[in-house]
């Protein structure tokens, strides 16, 4: 009976230290997705000069989840929302729960909400430029990241759950 | 009483063995005082585990040089 709690215990130990190792896998990617969504934020907002929720929604269609949710409910919630920036605010709360995205990334998202819809062209299209060198850096961090942290997280992981057999058996 | 003795010894041998990559891996990975802190905690633990069977082991060796009151 003691073995199949020891083997329980690892296996359940292991799936922490694999998950933790595949979130940080995910939080590059969830990044890049965010740059290219800016980057077609930036492109409508200049040259088709759309209504925003007509872009977002647009947004929404060509990148993926989890980002596009984001784009979809912000495009569709902004019928009947006066201020642009609790919407943007809270659904940043949303997306927070739904990626891997982390904190830091996310202060950026919400600062650049505040500028939507504030300027003219081109100092809408600079803040835009902004966002997207700020996540650049981040992307840079996040994928240093990954390669330093996710067999420590693996590693740890599985050693931590034969740790705790052990001392438990 | 000499079986559970074995097995003692090779538990705390597992948890040595363990602790030592535990420790190595969080060296590698530049967080020398969790590496520190997690061999603390795994001396900790053993000690806990023999520190009966010192006492006995002490009782018995003052018991052999007469020293017992």
């Amino acid at each position: 009976m003691n073995w199949i709690g020891a083997i329980l215990l690892i296996i359940a130990s292991s799936a922490i230290g694999f998950e933790k190792a595949a979130r940080l896998k995910k939080r590059p990617v969830h990044l890049l997705q965010l740059k290219a969504a800016l980057k077609i934020l930036e492109a409508e907002i200049v040259y088709s000069q759309d209504l925003l929720a007509d872009v977002c929604l647009r947004i929404s269609t060509q990148i993926k989840a989890p980002i596009n949710h984001f784009f979809q409910q912000v495009g569709e919630k902004m019928v009947g929302h006066d201020e642009l920036f609790d919407l943007w605010n809270s659904e940043v709360d949303h997306l927070m729960n739904d990626s891997a995205l982390e904190a830091d990334e996310l202060t950026i998202i919400k600062q650049f909400g505040q500028t939507l819809g504030h300027f003219d062209l081109i100092n809408q299209q600079k803040q835009i430029e902004l966002t997207i060198i700020h996540l650049d850096r981040i992307l840079i961090d996040a994928q240093n990241k990954y390669t330093v942290f996710s067999k420590v997280y693996r590693g740890i992981g599985v050693l931590s759950g034969i740790l705790i057999a052990l001392i438990l058996i | 009483m000499m079986n559970q003795d074995a097995s003692i010894i090779f538990q705390i041998a597992g948890i040595g063995i363990v602790v030592a990559m535990i420790h190595t891996i969080l060296k590698q990975m530049g967080k020398e005082e969790y590496a520190q802190f997690i061999t603390l905690v795994g001396f900790i633990i053993v000690l806990m585990m023999v520190i009966d069977r010192i006492a006995t082991l002490f009782q018995q060796i003052r018991a052999i040089f007469l020293l017992q009151g």
